[in-house]
């Protein structure tokens, strides 16, 4: 008997060696990507069924093992960091802000793997940052601008005929909104927990409306200008005439506001469409608010990269191959059918969700503008937003919310 | 001479045993506990992003420190919230622990435990997002109710001088049911012959309580002060889910600050030395406490 357990014992043995030998020949690849599934359908396909679906012709043919690991939104940026710095981190990442990844030589050159064709059909790859080497380190996609709102039918009850454009005519619109209707005309989320998220949706349109651009030429964020001083007065004229009121400095969710009718204006992501008109609200798009300056909305660039440790790990030349089929046409035109609608961000893509979107922004490609990543932004947003709550409850002035943001910038930022 | 000798065989041979048996949790401890607290200190003079290696500063992140507005409103906040949150809590546990035990030692009373125990093990971030709903200022389900008695609205957590005790309010609601339970048990086991030696005495439930109940328990209201202000010192996440610091700073606290610089900015080595600062602060308290409780031994 204790003949025929050691038997099995060394069997066992020899078996796991075996199967060990086995999966040391076979590469492997990670992937990280954030959720985008958000339907709530039960048919509808889930991120990490759909990625391993589209990469399940790849593992076979380059007989590599595909780990897709499909990471929640809460921290990302944090998580993609500290991951990237692993030896057992992701080869293929999504990325969101990359200033620190980029500065800390953590994302792989692309240029020397890319072909020429590659390149070219990468539609924004002018935006792509450099490496040290001078190599462009991630594929830009476009999340999309976004877009005002409007509730057709509020204006109309509000005998408003035209959606008021110019900052001051929106202003008196919001006004006669209340007056007329008891409505409210606009809102935005000074509460959001992180500054990033108040900023770019009630900041950076508006800032950008003034003609501000927000690097300098030594590549430093810089607000302390015109365009920051006509931003912060108009916010500040809508909290003065009414059209916020004390609690803007709260978190408020407008886009279910408006969604439940409540709302007369909002900013949003271009595919929040659907769910207003899900919920009955009689609703048209705008561009954007025109400003001293003119047109101006925010597009943010997150993006598909390869981590530089893939090199060490030798799995740089297949997970550049993963990540030039993860942004084809092919398979993001996928994706925006099934998982999540986008715009397209590549030649070969054909896919379109909604053409009247497609008409407004092609009409503005040159008042789109990207918010630029730069040294210390996170706590310089959360800088911003906590003066600007302090401006609304009259603790500072536009010109002082400007003044302490840089010079906290400088003081502590900055390094 | 030889009977000795096996004697000490023994005892050392126990030693190791008893080593074996604490190397776990030792090992455990140094390396979770004690090692970062020395890395973080030294981390504090340096400066790092936990790409390249270390780069010694000195002072620096210190000088920088105590030129910062924000660490001052931080700090200020900090302190507002421990004083708020540390004695309602403590207080209010012992007070629900007494009167369970003295008046409610049945069904009932163990069904109020229990629902009184329940926010301690409910998410806080499940439990920041209700109570942001609740605090609405408009169709809020608390300004719904003071609406009945024609008050309010209240902006809870939009006014500057609403806000922190709002935030507040929830790590009462959150932690005061877990010290009611160690109350309570201390409660119980104060001898049941010293209560009836002074029931027949004469002495009222608030006589009691005030000069039985409370001197026997004060070891625990020692411990549960200790942890209440180890805990209301680090407070983050429902500052990060209710209100992001704001609005201004006036919810901004320390330990919101290091998470802000350490892992959005990737600024270890200054977050270090704001952490080794907040260190320097809960000894001092707690220093403080320690004196203040001995003399009253």
């Amino acid at each position: 008997m204790k003949r025929f357990v050691s038997m099995l014992l060394v069997a066992a043995l020899l078996l796991s060696c075996l199967s060990f030998a086995v999966a040391d020949g076979k590469k492997s690849l990670t992937i990280w990507i954030p959720q985008y599934q958000f339907s709530k359908d039960e048919n509808a396909i889930s991120d990490k069924d759909f990625w391993e679906g589209q990469l399940a012709e790849f593992s076979a043919e380059n007989d590599v093992d595909v780990n897709v690991e499909i990471l929640p939104w809460g921290d990302y940026n944090t998580t993609i960091y500290t991951g990237l710095l692993n030896n057992d981190g992701p080869d293929v990442v999504y990325v969101t802000d990359n200033y620190d990844l980029v500065q800390n030589d953590l994302l792989l050159g692309l240029d020397s793997y890319l072909t020429e064709e590659e390149k070219d059909n990468y539609l924004l790859w002018n935006l792509s940052p450099v490496n040290a080497a001078g190599e462009h380190v991630i594929v830009p996609m476009d999340d999309g601008v976004a877009v005002g709102y409007y509730n057709k039918d509020i204006l109309a009850e509000a005998g408003i005929d035209a959606m008021p454009e110019e900052w001051d005519a929106f202003i008196e619109a919001c006004k006669e909104i209340k007056d007329k209707t008891g409505k409210q005309g606009f809102l935005q989320n000074w509460g959001a927990t992180t500054g990033t998220s108040a900023l770019m949706l009630a900041f950076w349109p508006y800032y950008f409306q003034a003609g501000g651009e927000m690097l300098d030429e030594n590549g430093e964020i810089a607000i302390n200008n015109e365009a920051g001083l006509a931003t912060l007065n108009f916010l500040k004229k809508l909290y003065d005439e009414g059209i916020f009121d004390e609690t803007i400095v709260a978190e408020t969710e407008s886009i279910d506001k408006f969604a439940n009718g409540e709302l007369a204006f909002v900013v949003g992501d271009l595919n929040k469409g659907s769910s207003f008109t899900g919920n009955g609200v009689n609703w048209e798009y705008f561009f954007s608010l025109k400003g001293p300056k003119g047109y101006g909305a925010r597009t943010a660039t997150d993006s598909f990269a390869v981590a530089s440790k893939s090199k060490e790990r030798g799995t740089d030349e297949l997970a550049v191959k993963a990540l030039t089929i993860i942004t084809s046409g092919k398979v993001m035109d996928a994706f925006h059918e099934q998982i999540f609608f986008l715009p397209r961000f590549t030649k070969d893509s054909t896919y379109t969700n909604n053409p009247k979107y497609d008409e407004l922004t092609g009409a503005h490609t040159d008042d789109i503008y990207v918010v630029s990543e730069f040294e210390g932004k996170a706590s310089f947003e959360k800088a911003l937003q906590s003066n600007i709550q302090m401006m609304f409850m009259g603790d500072l002035t536009p010109e002082e919310v400007l003044s302490e943001t840089m010079e906290y910038y400088q003081d502590q930022i900055k390094q | 001479m030889q009977k000795q000798s096996g004697m000490r065989k023994r005892t050392r041979v126990q030693a190791l045993i008893g080593m074996g048996y604490i190397a776990p949790s030792f090992i455990l401890m140094m390396t979770f506990n004690v090692i970062p607290i020395f890395l973080s200190i030294y981390y504090s003079f340096t400066k790092f992003n936990m790409v390249s290696a270390p780069s010694w500063i000195g002072l620096e992140n210190y000088q920088k420190l105590f030129t910062n507005k924000a660490l001052g409103d931080a700090l200020h906040n900090t302190l507002i919230y421990v004083l708020i949150t540390v004695p309602a809590q403590t207080i209010l546990a012992l007070i629900i622990a007494a009167f369970l035990a003295e008046h409610l030692k049945n069904r009932f009373g163990s069904l109020l435990r229990s629902t009184i125990f329940i926010p301690v093990i409910v998410s806080l971030i499940a439990s920041a997002t209700v109570w942001n709903i609740m605090y609405e200022p408009k169709g809020g389900l608390i300004n719904q109710f003071l609406g009945l008695f024609g008050a309010g609205p209240v902006n809870f957590l939009g006014s500057k001088v609403n806000a922190l005790p709002s935030v507040a309010a929830v790590a009462i609601w959150k932690n005061t049911g877990y010290y009611m339970v160690i109350y309570y048990a201390g409660i119980m086991g104060v001898s049941s012959e010293i209560r009836e030696a002074a029931v027949v005495d004469g002495a009222g439930s608030f006589q009691r309580f005030w000069y039985i109940t409370l001197p026997v328990l004060q070891p625990i209201t020692y411990m549960i002060v200790t942890l209440g202000i180890i805990g209301s010192f680090q407070v983050f996440d429902l500052v990060y889910k209710m209100t992001g610091g704001g609005p201004g700073r006036s919810t901004y606290t320390i330990a919101y600050m290091i998470y802000s610089y350490a892992f959005q900015d990737k600024r270890i080595g200054y977050a270090c030395a704001l952490a080794v600062c907040l260190l320097i602060v809960i000894l001092l308290i707690h220093a403080v406490q320690t004196l203040c409780f001995k003399e009253r031994d």
